[in-house]
């Protein structure tokens, strides 16, 4: 009975959260001088938090999969598979917001900005990962596979953060990105708790399903 | 005694593929046809630098999707995987596929590179050739790194087919792609006022490392697949 108030608990909280976080961004968030559009640059309150989110969900996923090839209990597989799925959705998120952002701020939709590029490729390889389980059906083979397949490209893509955005300094976004107060408020307290306290809900609702079907195929 | 394994099976790519000369048949036709097509398109216009690099990367890393995705498919196919498991440690199985895959990739690299310079009419008036063949190599080796470790996940799933190695591939290739066109055009030399060595050292040094890291990656994880 508790673990339901709880749980019912937990979801009032986040929905109150996002609402007071969304009402503040909204309403209360002076506009951005010193930008093209400062009105619509209150953009970036949104779009920041959504990328941290694709980044901790890739990290969550990439922890499990370490987890699987270690210790081979195939709900490590699902938990990996899972957050890999919510970053993707993060990911999409991100780019989406992202290139509204571009069109306001820089006029184009699309830049071949280097973090822009970088987002778009992770985007590309959580696409190649859903398609690799997709073509195996042995559930073992598929975890180790997939799991192999998401650290080889984890390892692999440090190298576009890093160097890329080295070898081209003339990226449109900033290298040290400096808020006033208010928009440090509106992006770390008001909108990236709720933003990840979403991700995490979704995670633990995917992983209870599969923990269901896990159990169901057991009988 | 890894090393003697690692040559073994180095040998053994060797002398399969020398007996039918498929894959080398198959990729050079691969090759050489895209090179026509290519040369068609421009009806032998002059191509500046930046065009010649992009367009050789380009050909490169689909020459390599056709023709290094073969390795452990064909093990995978004929159900020899079990015998090189019983005769080769892991990691000496996917150097010795590596080292053939990279001297594969170098020979067509070699081969494809003057012959798009050519049909493409570039100026090589200011080419530095030592930093072009370093930026090409190095380049080359990454490349075939990757595309053997991606071929040994493909191998273990249905149909094994060509487009999932290029799916799998192309987003883990991007930054040689994307440090090669730019280490070739500056080694190619035309638009810059610094010399082409100091232009293209910066390129070469990821190239290198991005080679180091997808060697270094692949011997870690490639026990997982392998052993399994």
């Amino acid at each position: 009975m508790s673990g339901t108030i709880k749980n019912l608990l937990g979801k009032l909280v986040l929905f109150l959260w996002m609402s007071a976080g969304l009402a503040y961004v909204f309403l209360k968030l002076p506009a951005a001088e010193g930008f093209q559009n400062p009105e619509l640059a209150r953009m970036v309150t949104l779009h920041l938090p959504c990328a941290y989110v694709a980044v901790i969900a890739a990290f969550i996923s990439g922890w499990h999969a370490i987890v699987y090839l270690r210790g081979r209990a195939i709900l490590s597989d699902s938990k990996s598979s899972s957050s890999a799925a919510l970053a993707a959705l993060f990911c999409l998120l991100t780019t989406v917001t992202g290139s509204f952002f571009a069109k306001v701020q820089w006029g184009e939709f699309w830049n071949w900005d280097p973090r822009q590029t970088s987002v778009f490729l992770l985007l590309l390889i959580y696409a190649a990962y859903f398609v690799l389980r997709a073509s195996i059906d042995d559930p073992e083979k598929r975890a180790s596979v997939s799991a192999v397949y998401m650290l080889f490209a984890v390892m692999m893509t440090p190298m576009l953060g890093y160097f890329i955005p080295k070898a081209m300094p003339q990226s449109l976004h900033p290298k040290m990105a400096s808020f006033d107060s208010a928009y440090r408020l509106g992006i770390y307290v008001c909108l990236l708790p709720p933003l990840l306290g979403t991700m995490l809900w979704l995670n633990s609702l995917s992983i209870r399903l599969e923990k269901l079907r896990l159990a169901q195929e057991e009988l | 005694m890894w090393l003697r394994e690692a040559r073994a099976i180095f040998e053994k790519e060797i002398r399969t593929e020398w007996r039918t000369r498929v894959a080398l048949s198959g990729v050079g036709l691969f090759l050489l046809g895209g090179l026509t097509l290519i040369g068609l398109a421009f009806q032998g216009r002059r191509v500046d630098s930046d065009g010649a690099a992009a367009l050789l990367w380009i050909l490169l890393l689909f020459t390599a999707a056709t023709g290094l995705g073969r390795g452990f498919v064909q093990e995978a196919e004929r159900g020899t995987a079990l015998a090189l498991r019983l005769h080769a440690r892991a990691t000496a199985v996917w150097a010795g596929k590596f080292a053939f895959n990279a001297a594969l990739l170098l020979a067509l690299t070699a081969l494809a590179t003057p012959l798009l310079l050519g049909a493409l009419s570039v100026d090589t008036g200011e080419t530095n050739f030592g930093a072009l063949a370093c930026v090409l190599g190095l380049g080359s080796i990454g490349v075939a790194a990757v595309f053997t470790t991606t071929s040994a996940l493909v191998a273990q799933s249905n149909g094994r087919s060509g487009a999932l190695l290029a799916a799998l591939s192309f987003p883990v290739l991007v930054p040689a792609l994307f440090m090669g066109v730019g280490g070739t055009k500056a080694a190619l030399g035309v638009s810059f006022t610094v010399s082409a060595w100091s232009a293209a050292s910066g390129y070469i040094t990821v190239l290198g490392s991005y080679g180091a890291i997808a060697v270094a990656a692949s011997l870690v994880l490639f026990d997982y697949v392998w052993n399994d």
